[in-house]
């Protein structure tokens, strides 16, 4: 047979396979609003870049009928492109074939891409859109599950793992994207849940539709799961795009450095806070007046938004920005933000990426479910994060600094490199209010018109301690600065960090507060 | 400036700028015995109320079908007494009598399906 005629068989071989679940089936995928496993991986990656592996795979079930059907490449698309020319290993699951559903030769093209991007070491995203394990290959596909969960947990902070969630994704399979790094949703098209409407009704007797227990929604504002949130597949793949340019590709390397520019003149670091500690505003604003053409790239956005997480960049060089938000609950630490932002200081500090913190908090959510929650085991978190991360860590103290809150927000204490104050700083253990109660509560007490006395105490209390000047004197904080100039001192400090070394005595790991 | 998710009436995320100064979705919080101006998040707003454990109230502790009622209003039990069988999770949950006592009430019968932290019996 000369060559000519088999490459003709070649490509009818591929054409055939390339047709996935079939016409019926990518219609149906259609007609829930989503692209078919290729599309995505197209549509994400840079033109002409995909390369697809493992298209000629089969299964070996071989009960329950299964030895009769063929499915094309088992579910699953596997292979390597770019994005901005950045090297990236991917997996899609492919719905119109078998329903994604996970079987043994499934999960091993899963595994195999896994294994490439850890040895090659560059990102590895997947996308999951599967009904599950597939039940007519037992035991193999719960095999299958647990190879992966192994694969994620040896790839984690060696390089960055994204999961896409586009699509159903449900029982022990969702334990993949809660080891990665980030998890991407999409509204009415994600779904995510350890056990479904179906068992919560037989068990239950409660009727929930699957958008209402574990859409994109309710994992972006309410339990944390999802990272990302986005209205449309094509805005979700912007984001990852995105998320790509500010990570390097794996632990070793550094961020891929950008020109530096200016903030935008319409952020005025001098405007944006106001003098009254009480007084809201949103300190995204100030992020954006300091970083690189007062870009900022938010992750957990809906998320516990009393805390605000994700990536700028300052001269051209990625730093990770977390912040308190007083514009949402007074910017106070709780369960769900000492969470958020312990994860993302370990993530930064996995990666080399230097951290920037704003301070601005009163202190701790007050509350019986908050303390039943177990607020000191993840508050916690936030002290472990910081103290254990090497990278680069400065500080800006915005306004109020008050107790424990100003310990766990990278304070000197937790060595931070640098930690600088605006002159509206007050750094205490306690906002005035509460402490002239309680130093002068005798004097309150007696005093003919106790509020009268309250508020001069208040005042008192204010002049001597609301300022940054005590922690100054003690060297707590390394200077008190302008807030025009903090953009210059941060570039500055980076600068002087470059090559910071930490020493830590030998562990095997610590023993975080998980 | 934040962006709202869609369909949601806003509790924390606006598209346009708030206007800070005088928007009307502005709580105060009092925080060690300071009154902040801040917005609140839906999960925040879903908090509920603490209430203290009524230590004759019987309840559920997973979501499960009531198999068996070996006990009626009246009963005197003492702990260890049979008083239901509750399946949950496939298993035959024999739910024992934690102290000595006289059923007040049964809430459940044989076949009811019942969500956690349900009543089930209360004792005098």
């Amino acid at each position: 047979m000369p060559l000519k005629r088999k490459i003709l068989e070649l490509k009818k071989r591929k054409e055939e396979i390339l047709q996935g679940g079939g016409e019926q089936a990518i219609a149906k995928q259609q007609a829930m609003g989503k692209l078919t496993a290729r599309e995505r991986v197209i549509a994400l990656l840079d033109e002409d870049s995909f390369n697809e592996y493992d298209l000629f795979v089969e299964h070996e079930a071989r009960d329950f009928g299964m030895e009769t059907k063929i499915l094309h490449g088992d579910g699953v698309v596997i292979g390597t492109g770019t994005i901005y020319g950045a090297p990236v290993a991917v997996f899609a699951q492919d719905f119109t074939v078998a329903g994604g559903s996970l079987g043994l030769m499934h999960a091993r093209k899963i595994t195999k891409i896994m294994d490439y991007a850890l040895r090659m070491r560059i990102p590895l995203i997947g996308i999951n859109d599967s009904g599950g394990a597939r039940i007519q290959e037992g035991v193999n596909s719960l095999a299958g599950y647990g190879e992966i969960f192994f694969r994620n947990t040896l790839a984690s902070g060696v390089i960055p793992q994204i999961s896409v969630i586009l699509g159903p994704c449900a029982g022990g399979a969702v334990y993949s994207p809660a080891l990665t790094d980030f998890v991407f949703t999409v509204d009415n098209i994600s779904k995510m849940f350890i056990t479904g409407p179906e068992v919560i009704k037989t068990v239950l007797g409660e009727e929930i539709s699957m958008e209402e227990l574990g859409g994109a929604r309710v994992h972006a504002e309410i339990t944390g799961n999802a990272h990302f949130y986005a209205e449309s597949e094509m805005e979700c793949f912007e984001q990852i795009k995105k998320l790509i340019t500010y990570i390097p590709w794996n632990n070793t390397k550094k961020a891929r450095r950008f020109e530096p520019k200016d903030p935008k003149p319409e952020y005025n670091i001098e405007e944006i806070v106001p003098g009254d500690p009480k007084q809201p505003y949103d300190v995204r604003d100030v992020i954006k007046a300091i970083s690189d053409d007062s870009d900022f790239f938010e992750i957990h956005e809906y998320w516990a938004a009393n805390i605000v997480v994700g990536f700028g960049r300052i001269n051209g060089d990625t730093v990770g920005f977390v912040a308190n938000q007083p514009l949402v609950l007074a910017g106070v630490l709780d369960v769900d933000s000492s969470d958020k932002a312990a994860r993302f200081i370990r993530y930064c500090n996995a990666f080399s990426i230097p951290l920037v913190t704003l301070v601005d908090l009163p202190g701790y959510l007050p509350g019986v479910d908050q303390e039943h929650a177990g607020v000191i085991r993840h508050g916690a978190k936030v002290l472990y994060a910081y103290s254990e991360a090497s990278v680069p860590k400065m500080t800006v103290i915005i306004r109020k600094a008050y107790g424990g809150g100003y310990i766990a927000m990278n304070s000197r204490h937790l060595r931070a490199d640098f930690v600088f104050a605006w002159p509206g700083a007050e750094i205490a253990v306690m906002g005035p209010e509460g402490a002239a109660n309680i130093i002068f509560r005798k004097e309150i007490m007696e005093a003919e018109d106790p509020d009268k006395m309250r508020r001069l105490k208040v005042k008192e209390y204010k002049q001597k301690f609301a300022n940054p000047y005590v922690a100054a004197a003690r060297g707590y904080i390394d200077t008190v600065i302008e807030p025009y100039e903090t953009r210059k001192l941060l570039i500055h400090a980076l600068e002087v960090s470059v090559n910071k070394v930490s020493d830590r005595p030998w562990k095997k790991h610590g023993i975080p507060p998980f | 400036m934040i962006k709202k998710i869609k369909g949601e009436t806003g509790k924390t995320n606006v598209k346009e700028k708030v206007n800070i100064a005088d928007n009307p979705m502005f709580r105060h919080m009092i925080i060690e015995g300071t009154k902040y101006r801040t917005l609140t998040t839906r999960k925040n707003e879903l908090r509920t109320k603490w209430v203290a454990p009524q230590l004759k109230e019987l309840k559920s502790f997973i979501p499960g079908t009531i198999i068996k009622v070996s006990v009626k209003p009246g009963d005197r039990v003492e702990p260890g007494d049979l008083l239901l069988v509750f399946e949950a999770m496939k298993m035959m949950n024999q739910v024992l009598s934690p102290f000595p006592g006289v059923i007040k009430e049964v809430f459940v019968k044989e076949g009811d399906r019942v969500p956690k932290g349900t009543v089930l019996i209360d004792y005098e």
